[in-house]
């Protein structure tokens, strides 16, 4: 990701909510990305996720040029490379947790068996086998976030993008939800989780602040820090 | 996808039973008035086409005066019916003529003697008293009930044959034979009553065949000054490919023994164009009228469907994000509008059905329900799921994803 900027509004009336990012991220990393309120974190990780365009600068995905796709083709990328999981769950209340996990397969194309066994299968590896025919209101926070997070899998996704993932729920479970993610990573799955915890952010690799739109500052456990080329953005590089 | 898609709409709309009813209903109430009053046309068309067709393709029919206006096809442009009256009748003499044409097998006459039956303080009034000749029974298709027709043995007796209604208004349930009934101040004596006739053309256009009475022609001359006049001749002919030439034939005699050309012969076949005219234009201008209540049941599904968009705004936010494009959000929107108006039309037609087995039941009216009005109704429907879906779905596949996932 070099040079992303993203502002709001016209003429005099704008808002710079990111301002020049420049940013890499390698594929089997866990990153957190911290900032108050206001920062611009969000913004980032719809820009990441692209559910957003950036005004300026460029965003190479998997060797990919995205950062100027239209909106179907954005929304191909989506379900073919990104698995997004929510603060608010964000589960379809109406259909059962196996149709929940499946919906990603559906918008691929993918047969009806087809998906049903692969989400069956991303269920009982995070221990929601039996739950598969429940509606979302049947089963606890941590479960639903869980269920959550066999949909973002269930499509083998390049990025798992987490808002704010425990933000609804209780510290203990919160933590199971963070263990979660971290085996995930550990299986080689990249994760970017945006969080205003430190605490939660120790799971990762490294933390991006974010301040005022811009990266202030980047921290990364000893054994990561030789993979720090922000500016770059390099072929070898999986994403961003 | 597809089945998807209807499992999520039908899904969307179990999850608000009452408001999906509710929405259907107007759909329902206007296939429903659609169906039926295009059954109730088509039925009423096969009624008068299977009558006119009881007559049979070798009856034909003459009137003096020129009641039958013609186009230059010769086709029937519109009727005249007072000419008949205005003109002067046929006589015995053209009648006689006519019977002894070639490939003319029956042919017959008959005048108004009279429209009222006196029995005692009994007055029967507004119907037709016929004077005509025993040749009449088989051109009506009617049959006797009770005792005999005329019969030329007694041209020239005071005897009169009873349709059934004017019987039972005279009579009651007891027998009518030999009993004495008084027309035009004469005594007339009942040698017989008729079956009732089922028809929609009588009572339908103001004359009912059960309330006829039928005199021999000798009675009819009695109330004339001896003189017969006839406003009608029924012919039947003997081999029905030669028709036409039969009608030139029946047509020269006319003008020979007329001296005049104020006279129209014609087919019972021919009206038939004229009532499919009229029956279509009816039901056409009926099933316009229902329409529109199909199409204020559409704009009340748009209503509705507005409405369910911009509640399900956050799913919609939710189904992009895992990658839904904007035509799959489309559909999904538009095949729900479509499952509510195609269940809709399914229900009207149910409906409509009942209406028309029950109506079958109490009158005697038949309805008919074809399958074109059924496949018409729901092509109807699913088009106006489409025509009142697409701008509510177009909506919802342009929200934002991020908005919309924001949106509570």
């Amino acid at each position: 990701m070099s040079g992303i900027s993203k502002i709001y509004g016209l003429g005099d009336a704008t808002t710079i909510a990111l301002d020049d990012i420049e940013m890499s991220v390698d594929k089997g990393e866990f990153v957190a990305i911290m900032g108050p309120s206001g920062s611009g974190k969000s913004t980032l990780l719809n820009l990441i996720g692209l559910l957003d365009t950036p005004t300026h600068g460029s965003y190479m995905l998997n060797e990919r040029p995205v950062a100027n796709l239209g909106n179907n083709a954005r929304a191909r990328v989506r379900r073919e490379q990104i698995g997004f999981i929510f603060q608010s769950f964000n589960l379809l209340s109406r259909m059962t947790v196996i149709d929940n996990v499946a919906l990603p397969l559906m918008y691929r194309g993918v047969g009806h068996v087809e998906r049903l066994e692969r989400a069956s299968t991303i269920l009982r590896r995070l221990g929601l086998g039996e739950r598969e025919y429940y509606l979302p209101n049947q089963l606890s926070g941590g479960q639903i976030q869980r269920v959550a997070i066999a949909r973002a899998l269930v499509n083998n996704p390049a990025i798992i993008l987490a808002d704010e993932p425990t933000g609804n729920l209780d510290t203990k479970t919160g933590l199971s939800i963070l263990d979660t993610l971290k085996d995930l990573n550990e299986q080689g799955n990249t994760v970017i989780m945006v969080t205003h915890d430190p605490d939660l952010a120790k799971y990762a690799q490294r933390t991006i602040h974010v301040v005022d739109g811009q990266i202030k500052a980047r921290h990364a456990p000893a054994a990561a820090k030789p993979r720090k080329k922000p500016a770059k953005k390099t072929s070898r590089k999986a994403k961003t | 996808m597809f089945v998807m898609n209807l499992k999520m709409a039908i899904n969307a709309l179990r999850g608000s039973k009452l408001r999906t009813f509710l929405t259907m209903l107007g759909i329902i109430i206007g296939v429903m008035s659609v169906v039926t009053f295009v059954s109730f046309g088509q039925g009423l068309k096969k009624q008068v086409t299977d009558e006119v067709r009881s007559f049979g393709n070798d009856f034909l029919q003459a009137n003096p005066g020129e009641s039958i206006v013609r186009d230059e096809e010769g086709k029937i442009e519109s009727f005249d019916f007072l000419a008949t009256f205005t003109a002067p009748p046929f006589t015995e003499k053209d009648l006689g003529a006519i019977k002894k044409l070639d490939n003319v097998r029956i042919a017959t006459g008959f005048m108004l003697a009279a429209n009222e039956v006196v029995v005692g303080d009994n007055e029967q009034k507004g119907l037709f008293v016929m004077s005509t000749e025993p040749a009449i029974l088989e051109v009506l298709g009617q049959e006797v009930a009770d005792g005999t027709f005329l019969d030329d043995k007694i041209e020239n007796d005071f005897v009169v044959v009873l349709g059934s209604t004017l019987k039972q208004q005279l009579f009651g349930e007891s027998s009518a034979l030999g009993r004495k009934v008084e027309i035009k101040n004469r005594e007339f004596t009942v040698i017989g009553v008729l079956a009732e006739y089922q028809s929609v053309l009588s009572g339908g256009f103001g004359s009912d065949f059960n309330r006829y009475a039928y005199i021999p022609i000798g009675a009819g001359k009695a109330f004339n000054q001896g003189v017969a006049q006839f406003i009608e001749f029924d012919i039947k002919v003997e081999n029905v490919e030669r028709i036409d030439e039969t009608i030139g034939d029946i047509s020269q005699s006319l003008l020979k023994t007329r001296g005049s050309d104020d006279f129209s012969i014609s087919k019972p076949e021919e009206f038939l164009d004229t009532v499919d005219t009229i029956l279509n234009l009816l039901t056409t201008a009926v099933t316009a009228i229902a329409s529109i209540s199909v199409l204020v049941g559409g704009i009340g599904i748009m209503n509705i469907m507005f409405v369910t968009v911009s509640e399900r705004t956050r799913e919609i936010g939710i189904r992009k994000a895992i990658g839904a494009t904007n035509g799959q959000i489309l559909s999904q929107f538009l095949i729900e509008a479509i499952v509510i108006t195609v269940i809709g039309a399914a229900i009207g037609v149910g409906l409509s059905a009942l209406i028309g087995l029950i109506v079958e039941l109490t009158t005697e009216f038949e309805p008919s329900i074809t399958l074109s009005s059924i496949a018409i109704a729901a092509a109807a429907a699913a088009l106006f799921g489409i025509v009142f879906g697409i701008v509510p779905a177009a909506k919802a596949a342009r929200k934002d994803p991020i908005e919309s996932l924001r949106h509570d």
